[in-house]
């Protein structure tokens, strides 16, 4: 189906090759997922597929890739649109027409097709991606995630045989990439297409597919089924990271490890009767804002609530909720970029606030990583070194770079920087974990950790796992009103949906005597004295 | 592989053809200007209104075709289409300042680096999608005009070679076509709806909006002052970086 | 709901607009006015509305100019004061040319809101306007909501970032916006990339286009639109042989075929 024999690529304008001496074979119908840190060439790789390389962006191409036994130096990526469809991260920035039915004609106009084919295949590709009371709708007024149905859709109008996906999630709520990932499912199992799949969202993607390839500074380190690469690799150490389960069970040493809930309950469960929980530790200062019965509109409807929000200094909050919940609106009443039509801003004179927003593009105005923290510290009215917020967040060697250039981890690392280097009392971020891999993930967690110590933290994020590492402290929003307000562990414990994996886990062990308020693997402590015999021989015959 | 060759030369024939449609078009206009004052002495005179109005949607249509003629990749095509639509949506940031817009310097700025046909389809996008949301009228097509006549300008800038020289030629322009822009704009209300057409009604007209005119030209002077080394650099870089525009 | 066609409407626009522009007694422009009214009765267009309230401004500008310079021609002079001179002629002829004006803006006001934009893309490729600009066009209709929500949260991370934009000179609160234009700019041309990337998946530049949407017009719509572009040759030779206003009558037969239009269309 798809074959790379020995091919390197070097952008024009980059100096090391992206892709080095890469032969892989891929068959019809597999489900193949593509991990790897950012830069790692994954990227690179899904767009020699679709030939994009070399017809697109151009550089040094060696080698050969061959799909369905075409070589993709003959055919340009519209004419290979037939047999491989695309689609990209951000849903916003693939759409070219004004309404979702022109969006999903547009490809079939170009090729000529007549209006009646036209028609049916709009209506095929609509129904295979359950979007069909969408088709007269504006694709403004759509949602991320029902956009990205959109792109899918129009991807699939010239009935290609193979889909590349290049982080198609990782802009998306979880209920969007839950819809999106079943979609794709469909595609693969009831009509056999190959789905190429690179994403960073391990827990979600990696029980669905057939084979795993991980990407290392452009060469394939691994290749093969998904349970198997993960127990061989050390993933932590190529930035990739393991779904919550799988990691607290190869620390504890039991392969073949479990991918989803169901198979952690019974392979887990020893180990979390034997393990100890850690307390958390966390003290609170002085109070810096408190907002008081805040009521918020826009313009109609109101957006919040009667919201009571207190916060201290040393906290870290976590706001959690579902899609227009009010959270971002929230978290700008607390930057100071609203106020509250009824209720009350209680804000200390003398403190900063600082807010990141999820679209890290729209922080940089400079040349260099350098100038955008020199600016920032200037707006702030600041003096001080801006060095040392680049090491802490291990970006130092970014600082001559123009952020423009950057990967979309490190512009989100760098964005974060640029707000938190002048130290603001009060730092807001909004959704800061999105399409970031593992490593730069763990980066932003140890610094976050660090930060909170005398200043305080909001994070908006529908990233459940990040939030139960880094906040005691969680705010359920819903429909604008505070519905929860309390302890983490009391909120994830307590919830399905609201929770992490290894939680779930833990709850569903609970009448076995598990402990169900652990929420991550830094909650426990897997004892020195655990040994492997302890599991039963009725658990080994079942591995 | 043939036939799609032939099919090939066949879209050159007809689109050469079509070019030959629209000079012969602008010819009988012409023709029609010159019979019509023949037979009705005041022809050009009860009719300016209208025959503006035609002459102006002629010109648009004009430059449609060339730049339909024009061999312009995807990236060409997505780089004007945004360039447009960032010039419509950069009026935000400095809507709670009356009569500055950074429409005109950024316009420019894109015939300049881009080339004429880039610069005439911003402005005439811009035009568009700003109209689309404050209202269509007749003004329109004078406003497509006169800002992508922006961009023909820019571009005539590029003609000078001297890069210090190029700054105050740039500068000097854009304050000039603050009032030029509002000589176009001002000539569709004159010529339709203002009569009698003297030279001193023409003034009067002009004075009404000279005061917004002064406003437009001392804004392209700051915009230009401050921020056109930088806007140049911006899309200098994009354009060796994604390899578009690299002739003009 | 019942809307009209748009390319009838596109078409009626057309001809009003040529029409108003065009003719030259009060009766006639009041008649073109009446009509384009009555379909903006028919068509409860609240844009219509917007449309008028904005136009006062220009349409009572375009009455003192009208008025001041025309010198008080004609022989019943209603009113004098040192240089300005107003007779019944003027003002009838500065009226003329005031409702020429709101015909014409009334005629847009119906049609911003009766076409959207997408039929206006139909028609225009029905049309044969060249696709390369229409689909420019298309493509920055589409990405302008994303730029302006872009530009709104450009300006508050520079706001949280603590940019102070309220200074005294116009020059100074320029300035004090450029990082946001740069960042725009940049942001802009940063999605280009990615729409440039899915305009190539998606087979654009194509030679062999062929526009999926074809407006079908019934017979009676393709009569409707026979009768209305005919009326531009029949004025001109009816105004030049005959010396006839015959608008009258033509333009109680624009409302009527207008009317009937919304009537009949799905």
């Amino acid at each position: 189906m798809i074959r790379f024999s020995n091919v390197y690529f070097k952008y024009s304008l980059n100096d090391d090759f992206a892709l080095r001496n890469i032969s892989l074979k891929i068959e019809q119908s597999e489900f193949l997922l593509v991990v790897g840190d950012s830069g790692s060439g994954k990227t690179t790789f899904l767009r020699c597929i679709n030939a994009l390389i070399p017809h697109f962006y151009h550089g040094i191409f060696k080698g050969d890739v061959t799909v369905n036994g075409i070589s993709t130096r003959d055919k340009s990526p519209s004419e290979l649109a037939s047999i491989v469809g695309t689609v990209i991260q951000t849903p916003q920035n693939q759409v070219l027409m004004t309404t979702v039915e022109r969006e999903i004609a547009f490809p079939l106009e170009n090729a000529g097709y007549s209006e009646d084919i036209i028609s049916v295949r709009i209506e095929e590709a609509l129904e295979l991606c359950g979007i069909n009371n969408l088709r007269h709708r504006k694709i403004s007024e759509l949602s991320g995630g029902e956009i990205q149905k959109v792109v899918i859709a129009a991807s699939l109008v010239h009935r290609p045989k193979i889909l590349v996906l290049d982080e198609p999630i990782s802009q998306l709520d979880p209920k969007s990439a839950e819809d999106i990932l079943n979609i794709l499912k469909h595609l693969n199992e009831e009509l056999g297409m190959t789905v190429i799949l690179a994403e960073h969202r391990l827990d979600r993607t990696l029980h669905m597919v057939d084979r795993v390839i991980v990407f290392d500074k452009g060469t394939i380190v691994a290749d093969g089924e998904p349970r198997m690469v993960f127990s061989k690799t050390d993933m932590n150490a190529l930035g990739v990271g393991y779904p919550p389960v799988m990691g607290i069970a190869l620390k504890g040493g039991i392969r073949p490890p479990p991918l989803t809930v169901k198979e952690a309950r019974k392979y887990l469960k020893n180990l979390l009767l034997n393990s100890k929980i850690r307390e958390p530790a966390f003290r609170t200062g002085a109070e810096l804002f408190k907002l008081q019965d805040a009521w918020f509109k826009y313009t109609q409807k109101w957006i919040l609530k009667n919201v009571n929000l207190g916060l201290k200094r040393g906290e870290i909050i976590g706001i959690l909720g579902h899609n227009g919940a009010g959270k971002t609106t929230l978290a700008k009443l607390i930057a100071g970029l609203y106020h509250p039509q009824k209720g009350k801003v209680l804000r200390r004179k003398d403190i900063r606030v600082g807010m990141v927003f999820s679209n890290p593009d729209i922080h940089f105005s400079q040349d260099s990583v350098e100038d955008e923290l020199k600016l920032s510290l200037r707006l702030a009215g600041v003096k001080k070194d801006h060095s040392k917020i680049l090491q802490s967040l291990n970006i130092e060697h970014l600082t001559k770079r123009n952020p423009r250039d950057l990967s979309g981890g490190e512009k989100m690392l760098t964005a974060i920087a640029s707000v938190a280097v002048s130290e603001p009392d009060i730092l807001i971020l909004d959704e800061p974990t999105l399409g970031l891999s593992y490593k730069h993930k763990a980066t932003l967690i140890e610094f976050l950790k660090r930060y909170a110590k005398n200043k305080s933290i909001v994070i908006i994020s529908h990233d459940v796992e990040t939030i139960a590492k880094i906040a005691p402290r969680i705010l359920v929003l819903s429909h604008g009103t505070v519905i929860a307000d309390s302890n983490a562990r009391d909120i994830m414990c307590g919830s399905f949906v609201f929770s992490t994996q290894l939680n779930r886990v833990a709850q569903s062990l609970a009448d076995e005597g598990v402990d169900s308020l652990i929420l991550t693997d830094n909650d426990i402590e897997l004892s020195g004295a655990y040994d492997k015999s302890t599991l039963n021989g009725k658990e080994r015959r079942s591995q | 592989m043939k036939s799609g060759r032939d099919s090939d030369r066949n879209v050159a024939v007809r689109s050469y053809v079509k070019m030959i449609l629209l000079r012969s078009i602008a010819l009988f206009a012409i023709l029609f200007l010159i019979v019509g004052t023949i037979v009705y002495p005041s022809f050009m005179y009860d009719f300016a209104g209208i025959i503006s109005f035609i002459l102006v949607l002629v010109f648009l249509l004009q430059f449609v075709v060339l730049y339909q003629l024009k061999n312009y990749s995807s990236k060409e095509i997505t780089t004007v289409a945004v360039l447009g639509a960032f010039s419509a949506a950069a009026r935000i940031p400095f809507a709670s300042i009356p009569s500055v817009q950074p429409c005109t310097f950024i316009i420019m700025m894109v015939g300049f680096v881009f080339g004429p046909y880039a610069g005439f389809m911003v402005g005439a996008e811009t035009a568009l999608l700003s109209n689309f949301f404050l209202g269509q009228g007749p003004w329109t097509p004078w406003q497509m005009l006169a800002w992508g006549i922006a961009g023909l300008v820019g571009y005539g800038v590029s003609f000078v070679r001297n890069p210090r020289a190029q700054f105050y030629v740039f500068l000097l322009t854009g304050v000039v076509y603050g009032y030029i822009f509002g000589i176009i704009m001002n000539l569709w209300m004159w010529l339709g709806f203002v009569r009698p057409l003297t030279f001193a009604s023409f003034i009067a007209v002009e004075m009404t909006s000279f005061p917004f005119d002064t406003l437009h030209a001392l804004g392209n002077a700051v915009f230009i002052s401050l921020f056109a080394p930088k806007l140049e650099k911006i899309l200098k870089r994009y354009s060796l970086k994604f390899g578009v525009f690299l002739d003009s | 709901m019942r809307v009209p066609n748009p390319f009838v409407i596109f078409v009626w626009l057309c001809v009003v607009v040529f029409l108003s522009l065009a003719v030259l007694s009060l009766i006639s422009v009041l008649t073109l006015f009446a009509a384009t009214l009555v379909v903006a009765l028919f068509v409860h267009g609240d844009e219509w509305k917007i449309y008028m309230k904005y136009s006062t401004i220009t349409a009572s500008l375009i009455l003192c100019f009208n008025l001041l310079l025309s010198g008080g021609w004609g022989n019943n002079v209603l009113f004098k004061y040192y240089f300005i001179t107003i007779s019944s002629e003027s003002l009838l002829f500065s009226l003329m040319m005031v409702f020429k004006f709101l015909a014409i803006v009334s005629a847009f006001g119906v049609f911003s809101s009766t076409v959207r934009i997408e039929d206006l893309i139909t028609v225009l490729e029905r049309l044969r306007i060249p696709d390369k600009a229409l689909v420019t066009a298309v493509i920055s209709l589409s990405v302008f909501p994303v730029l302006t929500k872009d530009a709104k949260e450009i300006t508050e991370v520079f706001y949280v970032r603590g940019m102070n934009c309220e200074k005294k000179s116009m020059r100074d609160r320029i300035k004090a916006r450029m990082p946001l234009l740069i960042s725009l700019a940049e942001t802009a041309l940063e999605r280009g990339m990615d729409l440039a990337q899915t305009l190539e998946l998606r087979g654009y530049p194509s030679r062999k286009r062929n526009p999926w949407k074809k407006i079908k017009l019934q017979l009676y719509e393709k009569i409707i639109v026979l009768i209305l572009v005919s009326l531009v040759p029949a004025y001109f030779t009816l105004a030049y042989f005959f010396r006839l206003q015959m608008l009258e009558i033509f333009s109680v037969m624009l409302t009527s075929i207008a009317a009937i239009s919304r009537r009949c269309v799905e």
